[in-house]
């Protein structure tokens, strides 16, 4: 099931609810936290991770901090207020999404 | 057991490294320095043995087989797409109304002299000449920014498209084909033609001000405003 495929669609909003939970966020962390969550069932690739970020901060969704850490600079993500709204309805349509495959995958049937 | 953390000089290896596979836009650097690194340290916390080499060799191939090639790209598309709202942004604080009504009085006066009885056989002869001269003082003053911009020991992405202003080279050209398809369509003799045609000049010499002249200006400002880590590393 790893890195399956399926996954890919909500990448960023796994990233945004990630970000919404815990505040700030850098690359890395978020790779590990995701890999931490679904006990490595999920890998988020590198080479997919920064692209969605910098789509996502593009779009003005994310917010950019830089701090100084051991000895080089961390860029840290945080959701935007438009962010937040964004995050409550990419949610709302992934829920909706998974009720419709789990109706589809498990349908009740009926006798008429 | 003190955490082993990579030390300035591998910092340095890190910064050659992700240069010499084709990011050389500091701002994107930065951020994958920092990822490798943090994952070299991850390694050595689990495998104390492996050399900084080994680990990064480890830690790149987890990017794939194209490297950052993907990275780069998608971070070049997202910033060319922030460049069209700086664009953007400039274009409406610089709209006030004696403004407008200068633009509005330029695209009114080529109106008319374009349809005038001497110069309306020519009309698109001018039109074409017009485009072809935008395209030629832009393309000189690219040359000149992109000379200021190979001076400088740093570079940031946006400060690429800043001194390339911003893909104007491709764009121009776009007019000068939509006005053969035009003429042969016969709009440039309607009056709605016309003042459509007055308008994108008008437009287009107002977008080059902009994008050569305005913006680049102002480029140390937009650069801080929208890399934090601009004022850290300088």
């Amino acid at each position: 099931m790893a890195n399956s495929k399926l996954y890919k669609g909500s990448l960023s909003t796994i990233i945004l609810k990630l970000l919404d939970e815990e505040g700030k966020m850098y690359g890395y962390e978020i790779t590990q936290k995701v890999k931490q969550l679904t006990k490595g069932e999920l890998k988020i690739t590198e080479g997919a991770l920064y692209p969605a970020l910098h789509k996502l901060e593009a779009e003005g969704l994310l917010d950019v901090e830089v701090a100084k850490v051991d000895n080089r600079l961390r860029k840290y993500y945080k959701l935007t207020e438009q962010g937040e709204k964004e995050t409550v309805n990419r949610l709302a349509e992934l829920e909706e999404f998974i009720r419709s495959m789990e109706t589809l995958l498990n349908p009740k049937w009926k006798l008429l | 057991m003190e955490k082993r953390l990579v030390n300035q000089n591998q910092i340095e290896t890190l910064h050659s490294f992700v240069r010499s596979h084709y990011v050389e836009h500091l701002d994107v650097q930065i951020e994958l320095v920092d990822h490798l690194a943090q994952g070299i340290e991850a390694q050595w916390n689990g495998y104390p043995e492996r050399s900084f080499e080994q680990c990064l060799e480890i830690e790149f191939k987890k990017f794939g087989v194209f490297g950052f090639m993907e990275v780069v790209e998608k971070k070049t598309a997202a910033m060319n797409k922030r460049y069209r709202r700086l664009l953007w942004r400039y274009t409406n604080e610089w709209f006030s109304i004696p403004n407008i009504i200068l633009v509005m009085g330029a695209i009114f006066l080529l109106y008319i002299v374009l349809g005038s009885e001497i110069l309306n056989a020519i009309k698109f002869e001018i039109l074409v000449g017009l485009f072809m001269v935008l395209a030629s003082v832009a393309l000189i003053r690219t040359f000149h920014l992109k000379k200021q911009l190979n001076n400088k020991p740093k570079k940031w992405l946006l400060e690429e498209l800043i001194f390339n202003l911003g893909a104007y080279l491709q764009v121009i050209l776009l007019p000068i084909h939509l006005l053969n398809f035009n003429n042969s369509l016969g709009l440039l003799d309607t009056n709605w033609g016309l003042l459509l045609w007055s308008a994108l000049v008008v437009v287009s010499v107002l977008l080059y001000i902009l994008s050569a002249y305005i913006i680049p200006a102002k480029a140390e400002e937009l650069l801080a405003e929208v890399y934090p880590e601009y004022k850290l590393v300088y």
